[in-house]
């Protein structure tokens, strides 16, 4: 019913049932193409049956030694096809690549603290809080950076949730 | 004078003293800067990049040629520092001196040809440049320096150099296009075998975020090997790189892996190898799509397949019994057969362990909806329930080209004894399965179109009879406590999928006005009804229930299409609908939507413009959104300010991106993604074919024209339009506009009796509209979609000719080229009238008594854009000739010719409108008539006010505003030249008796012209001036006659519930 593919340049117009909707944002072409060229095989796009452009994600590896990781930067499904489990499917996917491709500790997403639905599923998939990030989006919202161990963090030193929540210039990728 | 080496404390002490350079630089001090650089040179005499930095800030205030001196200077002594030359490079831009900047780096690297920094920048030059031999033969030389990376750049460049070739000569250069593919494959060849087998699959950060190159081929290295097979048409090669030791790169494509190699397998001819790969990707996962298309594909209907095929198949495959196991295992391979591939479909919902729908319908069959059962459960169902419709649909297609084919009533066999085609039984299973999801009704909505009216109407009466069964089990059931309880949820579901068939229904059969109010209102009220749903949902959130609204649009606009004459009322109601909707549904899309096209439809193009910018439509989407579905709305509505703006948003965003887009292609070949190097190039020639690019630039042009007199050249292969609209969030009622934006109110207003039946044809049931179709702004098998091409093609190409002609007027001086004769008959083609026929036809139209009453709107639009026209070509042929001339003569008759039609539209257009208060009756050439005064209620109140309003009606304020809108949007630039060359004649020269009639003329018909818009505009008057909501329940629209103020109806709705 749906199929999962790449994320190719053409998508970029292809994509409006997705991003007409509030939640989701549009960004420059800059943007896109500037993760399609150093991360294609994050870049994923769920197709429906008549080829209708359903949901995708985009995500980047990133970090250094311990810290390197899956980061999901944007994982978003059409107002229709939601509750049909393509947000999960799409993130176990780019599981799948931090494991197999990259070889990462763990995979990381920023979520606003207010958008319980998501930051549910999150949960439910074995993601938890890591931190807060104060004033991390527009309008001052703060974002929680959540996680979730990869096999090969062990011991999950990776997602032990720090004390106190840090402000944007503190994070270390950005 | 050689550059001083920096290096080590000497470099830290230089980096130290140059940062004050760059912050004064910063903050444009060039002053300061300018003295900094003195005093730095001081220590560092002669250094380069403090002396860029000097002739920065000479460019910067304004001295050009003391920055041109400077440079010269510098270039003279060839610099060879990297960084010097990138901020070179930038000041050479800015100085119109990009070229320099080329011969800059190649003079460095000749200096140091090993130096791989200085190689890089020239690979960076040439791919910037877009020479991609170049970039090649550099990549070629940094693979000795620097490695195996650039091999592999080398051969990508191969294959873009291979790309463009055939792209500009398929014939021609369709040889060396073959040559350089062919050495794009040794290359590869030898590169692929020199590559060891991977040991581990992964990369590992080695410094920063750049992953460390694993060994083996990476995805992309791989992909670009399989680009380079599938190129040359060797699917059986690309079939086996994916087994070969290096297949474990496309590991990270695993989603998709499957279904790539099933194709490559089918291209190559290994069907029964291509059927295995599609059964082991829909083991693997049941919802792939792509795996259940070319599987069926392989396996096809055979002849005989709709007589054994039988409805209740689903049930009596038990999984042991799969034949397709032996079809597909290594032993037995071979191509399954249609049965095989059904079955096994079909099965994979039992496979998963989920309960299916019976085909018998019991109360049992909501079993597997309202138990809860999970998600995982629910989503499993859908691909195998689809791929049944989807068979049924295949056979359906199947029998009807049998039928067509024989002659014979082979399409009984689609319809059982009960009247119900096997694809509307198989519809009916899905409803009842997975009504409840909200995109049961995009799922279907491809094979609606493929039922008849009988089968839709007999699939209404299942899912109605579905929600009775539901509402009311039998007294046994509900007595079980076993079985579910009523969840209303699920009934909300199926009502909704019982209004879409019916609206589908409605669009072939029609709907009278009154059944279309009360069916829009019902839906409303079910809408309001289910809003408990949404107590705890994000207000932002897409509610259960919205699709109704969508719904209850459509009712009022099919009410517009059956009772035409007083369509702007239905239109109003459908607008406040919405407005009213808009107050629970903020952030909407589809809502925004709907209110921006009914808005602009409506001659209110700002209130168009405040609801689309809710949307925040931006960047990409100015080209695949705004450019069809806002900017026609305000071209129709003559609003400049709108459409300037909206022209600017687009070039602005294809200039940034033109700007960018080598940059893109320099990070993809510094990540090592090749193949997204090609696509970028792809990208890039894409969007700087954008049709809608070249449509806002050309009409960019002719205001720029009409406004200050600078004519603007225009380069545009109209051969080489790309389409990227997407059309698919577009309400089905608000199809996308076939020519020039500014008759696109216009046309929809004239088209609006003809839709449906238009629909019809073209569709069955309109359920499926061509525009619907996933990027189908450039499939080349749909009719319309080719239609709707040509017509932009042509409204771009009337544009630059119209432009072209009155540059005349405005630089007869000029070095203009003049119309070939071929452009002229071109222009008057797309005019619509044939030149020589021209005033023959517009004096007979006038010479009709009664004439502003006889006119056809449509005729005269077009009678007056030809005479302006012609006029325009006379006055380009007179302007090149002095004194008395035949020209001249003919100028002056179409002038006049002109201010008579114009004259005769003006009254004929007041006629439609200026019926007083008590008027009961209007002819018209469309024999409409003035009606009673009617109320505008949607549901509950009001009423009309005044009575003007009552006489409105699509005819009436189609023809009296759009008509005169569009051609004054023409006709008013045209005017400004003429009125503005006469004038300028008049005062150069002494004017001959021939010039002064034309300047009289000329004078007459501006004057005309503007004295009839402005009294048109203070006439008509028809604004949206108010929109009032009143404690979120009440919207009311008042609607004003311009000239008095007085309201000439109001229109209200109550949304309360």
């Amino acid at each position: 019913m749906t199929s999962i593919r790449e994320f190719t340049c053409d998508d970029l117009f292809s994509f409006n049932s997705v991003n007409l909707d509030y939640f989701t944002e549009t960004y420059n072409l800059s943007f896109y193409l500037s993760y399609l060229a150093k991360w294609p095989e994050y870049c994923l796009v769920a197709e429906g049956p008549d080829g209708r452009c359903l949901g995708y994600i985009i995500g980047k590896a990133e970090g250094q030694g311990e810290d390197w990781h899956g980061h999901v930067t944007a994982v978003t499904v059409a107002p229709e096809s939601r509750r049909l489990g393509l947000a999960r499917k799409l993130m176990q996917l780019l599981e799948a690549i931090t494991i197999d491709v990259h070889n990462g500790y763990f995979v990381d997403l920023f979520v606003r603290k207010s958008n319980a639905t998501a930051i549910t599923m999150y949960t439910q998939m074995g993601y938890t809080v890591y931190r807060r990030v104060l004033g991390y989006y527009t309008g001052s919202e703060d974002a929680l950076d959540m996680r979730k161990a990869m096999p090969r963090d062990k011991d999950k030193k990776s997602i032990r949730p720090l004390k106190h929540p840090i402000t944007p210039d503190q994070l270390e990728c950005d | 004078m050689s550059q001083p080496k920096v290096q080590g404390a000497h470099s830290e002490v230089w980096d130290r003293k140059l940062r004050p350079i760059y912050d004064a630089l910063e903050v444009k001090n060039y002053k300061g800067v300018i003295k900094l650089v003195d005093s730095f040179l001081k220590k560092f005499p002669g250094d380069h990049t403090a002396r860029v930095l000097q002739a920065w800030a000479q460019a910067g205030s304004a001295k050009t040629s003391a920055a041109n001196k400077s440079v010269d200077a510098i270039l003279a002594e060839t610099p060879t520092d990297l960084h010097c030359l990138n901020l070179l490079e930038s000041l050479l831009q800015r100085l119109d001196r990009g070229k320099d900047s080329l011969a800059a780096v190649l003079a460095a690297s000749a200096a140091h040809p090993k130096d791989a920094g200085l190689l890089q920048a020239v690979f960076d030059i040439h791919i910037k440049q877009y020479d991609y031999a170049k970039a090649q033969a550099t990549a070629m030389r940094l693979h000795r320096v620097q490695g195996a990376h650039w091999l592999w750049c080398a051969i990508t460049l191969l294959a873009l150099q291979a790309m463009t070739a055939t792209s500009a000569s398929p014939e021609g250069k369709g040889m060396q296009a073959k040559q350089l593919w062919l050495l794009a494959e040794t290359m590869l060849t030898k590169q692929v075998a020199a590559t060891p087998v991977p040991a581990n699959g992964y990369s590992e950060p080695e410094s920063g975020d750049r992953p460390k190159r694993a060994e083996g081929l990476t995805q992309q290295q791989h992909l670009l090997w399989i680009l380079v097979l599938v190129e040359q048409k060797k699917f059986e090669a690309a079939y086996q790189t994916f087994n070969s030791p290096h297949g474990g790169a496309l590991r990270c494509l695993a989603c998709d892996r499957y279904h790539r190699q099933a194709q490559f397998a089918r291209q190559a001819g290994h069907h029964a190898k291509a059927a295995q790969l599609c059964y082991l990707a829909l083991r693997e996962d049941n919802n792939n799509w792509h795996a259940t298309k070319v599987l069926l594909d392989i396996c096809g209907p055979p002849k005989d397949a709709v007589i054994n095929d039988h409805h209740d198949s689903i049930d009596s495959v038990p999984l042991a019994d799969l034949s397709l196991d032996a079809a597909c295992s290594e032993e037995g391979l071979r191509v399954p057969t249609w049965s095989e591939a059904c079955s096994f479909i079909e099965s994979l919902a039992v496979v998963k362990a989920v309960t299916l729908p019976q085909e018998k319908f019991e109360m049992q069959d909501f079993k597997g909806v309202t138990d809860g059962f999970a998600q995982v459960g629910q989503s499993a169902l859908r691909g195998p329930l689809l791929a049944r419709v989807d068979i049924a649909a295949r056979l359906s297609s199947h029998a009807r080209a049998s039928t067509s084919q024989e002659g014979s009533a082979n399409g009984a066999f689609l319809v059982n004894e009960q009247g119900c085609s096997r694809l509307a039984h198989a519809i009916v299973v899905y409803i009842r399965a997975l009504g409840h999801l909200a995109c049961c009704g995009s799922d279907l909505r491809e094979y609606y179109a493929l039922l008849s009216l009988p089968e839709r109407k007999w699939l209404a009466q299942q899912v109605r009879h579905t929600i009775e069964t539901y509402q009311n089990p039998p007294m046994d059931v509900r007595d079980d406590k076993e079985q579910p309880a009523l969840d209303l949820f699920v009934l909300l579901r199926y009502q909704i999928n019982l209004a879409e068939i019916e609206q589908e229904i409605h669009d072939l059969e029609g709907i009278d006005p009154a059944r279309a109010l009360q069916r829009a209102i019902k839906l409303m009220e079910l809408f309001a009804g289910s809003e408990h749903f949404t107590r705890d949902l994000d207000e932002k959130q897409r509610g259960p229930s919205d699709e109704l609204l969508a719904l209850a649009v459509c009712s009022l606009i099919g009410a517009a299409r059956s009772d035409p004459s007083h369509g702007a009322e239905w239109l109003m109601r459908a607008y406040l609908m919405v407005e009213a909707a808009q107050i629970k549904r903020k952030v909407s899309a589809p809502l925004r939507l709907a209110a921006t096209a009914l808005a602009g439809l409506l001659g209110a193009p700002n209130i168009a413009n405040e609801q689309f910018a809710m949307l925040d439509v931006k960047h990409v989407q100015r080209d695949s959104v705004e450019g069809h579905f806002l900017y026609p709305l305000f071209q129709s509505a003559a609003s400049e300010p709108l459409c300037a703006a909206a022209e600017q948003h687009v070039i602005d965003m294809h200039n940034e991106h033109a700007h960018r887009a080598a940059t893109t292609i320099i990070e993809a070949f510094n990540s090592g993604s090749f193949v997204k190097a090609i696509e970028f190039e792809q990208f890039r020639i894409r969007m700087a074919r954008s049709h809608t690019h070249a449509l806002m630039a050309s009409q960019a042009a002719a205001t720029k024209l009409y406004r200050t007199g600078q004519v603007e050249e225009q380069e545009c292969d109209l051969d080489q339009l790309r389409f990227n609209e997407d059309f698919n969030f577009r309400p089905f009622w608000y199809p996308p506009h076939h020519g020039q934006p500014s008759t696109a109110a216009f046309d929809w207003w004239r088209q609006l009796p003809e839709a449906p039946a238009a629909a019809v044809d073209a569709y069955p049931g309109g359920a499926r509209l061509w525009f619907q179709i996933p990027k189908v702004a450039e499939m080349e098998h749909i009719l319309e979609a080719q239609a709707w091409r040509q017509a932009s093609r042509d409204a771009i190409r009337l544009q630059q000719l119209q432009t072209r002609v009155l540059s005349f007027c405005y630089a007869p001086q000029a070095d203009l080229a003049p119309l070939s004769a071929d452009e002229v008959t071109q222009l008057a083609q797309l005019v619509g009238v044939p030149l020589d026929e021209l005033p023959a036809q517009c004096k007979a139209l006038l010479d009709q008594d009664q004439q502003h009453k006889a006119l056809d709107g449509k005729r005269a639009t077009q009678c007056l854009q030809a005479a302006v026209f012609q006029a325009a070509h006379l006055f380009q042929v007179s302007s090149a000739q002095d004194g008395a001339s035949p020209a001249n003569q003919r100028l002056l008759e179409n002038l006049g010719l002109c201010r008579q039609l114009f004259l005769a539209l003006v009254a004929w257009a007041n006629s439609g409108l200026c019926c007083d208060a008590s008027s009961t009756s209007r002819d018209t050439a469309s024999g409409s008539s003035c009606d009673t005064a009617s109320s505008s209620s949607l549901a509950t109140s009001s009423g009309t006010e005044g009575a003007i309003g009552a006489s409105w009606g699509a005819g009436e304020w189609t023809w009296a505003g759009l008509v005169v809108h569009g051609a004054a949007m023409w006709l008013g630039p045209c005017l400004q030249v003429w009125l503005r060359q006469s004038a300028s004649q008049a005062a150069a020269q002494p004017a001959s008796e021939q010039h002064q009639s034309l300047h009289k003329a000329l004078q007459d018909l501006g004057e005309s012209f503007l004295k009839g818009i402005m009294s048109l505009v203070l006439a008509l008057g028809v604004r949206i001036d108010q929109l009032n909501s009143q404690q979120g329940l009440v919207s009311s629209l008042e609607v004003w006659s311009g000239a008095n103020r007085q309201a000439v109806f109001t229109v209200s709705v109550n949304f309360s519930h």
